[in-house]
């Protein structure tokens, strides 16, 4: 069986022409993936950082003012 | 329920003149917009001024018909704000020069301890702010790919372009942030709980 790094696949994946024309199925491989670097994707959600709403409220006054 | 609608229906219902779409659009992405300005910049006051800045370009550029919607809202966002931090940069001349000190005083200092108990929300700020400071632990170029990627959804294509790398160098700098990154959480063991 041919093989091919899942980063490469991951790339050909983001860049079709056409998101209907897959010429493979990539499940395995996005499984793997995800597997592979999932307690990576897991510490990037815990990582994320609320934004305070007074910064929306700011914005939505500056544009309110225009 | 506005809640609901798609970010090209917000896009359109403000365009037509409803104030309230562009407020739950910006709800709705502000996180990871935020997230990925303050893990480049990291320095709140900065980020913050960022933050507006972006989404103040954000709706002129909407004004302006300059979004072409292809589903992806965010990374166009993630696009400006990337863009915007460059900029900075390049007038300030400063890359580079904030210690990771400055930002963990920074972020440290300017939140609020009003809520809850005390004692565990300093504990948790704590561990948040040492696991942030992991992040850091990457080479700038790597943790760019992977910021750009995770929170932007950014394909490498575009991550290619933003960062005026070949695809090829795109590709590798994720593939070495996501084997360092794993490397680094399993050293440090890490866990964002509070027993």
């Amino acid at each position: 069986m041919p093989m091919v790094k899942t980063s490469t696949l991951i790339y050909i994946c983001d860049n079709l022409d056409d998101e209907n024309e897959k010429v493979i199925d990539v499940d395995a491989y996005t499984r793997k993936e995800e597997s592979e670097y999932e307690v990576v994707w897991q510490f990037l959600d815990d990582l994320l950082i609320e934004a305070d709403q007074n910064l929306v409220k700011k914005v939505i006054n500056q544009i309110s003012q225009r | 329920m506005i809640q609901n609608k798609t970010d090209q229906e917000l896009v359109q219902s403000y365009l037509e003149g409803d104030v309230s779409s562009i407020e739950t659009l910006i709800n709705r992405h502000k996180n990871k917009v935020y997230t990925y300005i303050i893990l480049t910049v990291r320095n709140q006051h900065l980020a913050e001024d960022i933050f507006q800045d972006t989404f103040i370009k954000v709706i002129k550029s909407l004004h302006e018909g300059k979004y072409r919607d292809d589903g992806k809202f965010l990374s166009w966002v993630i696009r400006i704000a990337h863009n915007l931090i460059i900029d900075h940069f390049r007038k300030e001349k400063q890359i580079n020069t904030l210690t990771k000190r400055d930002y963990e005083a920074d972020v440290f200092n300017t939140r609020k301890f009003s809520d809850g108990n005390v004692e565990d929300f300093i504990i948790k700020e704590q561990i948040s702010n040492d696991v942030r400071s992991l992040i850091n632990e990457l080479p700038d170029d790597q943790k760019q790919v992977i910021l750009l990627r995770h929170y932007g959804g950014l394909s490498f294509k575009e991550i290619a372009e933003q960062t005026n790398v070949s695809i090829n160098t795109a590709l590798g700098r994720m593939r070495y942030a996501l084997i360092n990154l794993r490397k680094i959480i399993k050293e440090k063991n890490i866990t964002l709980t509070v027993n």
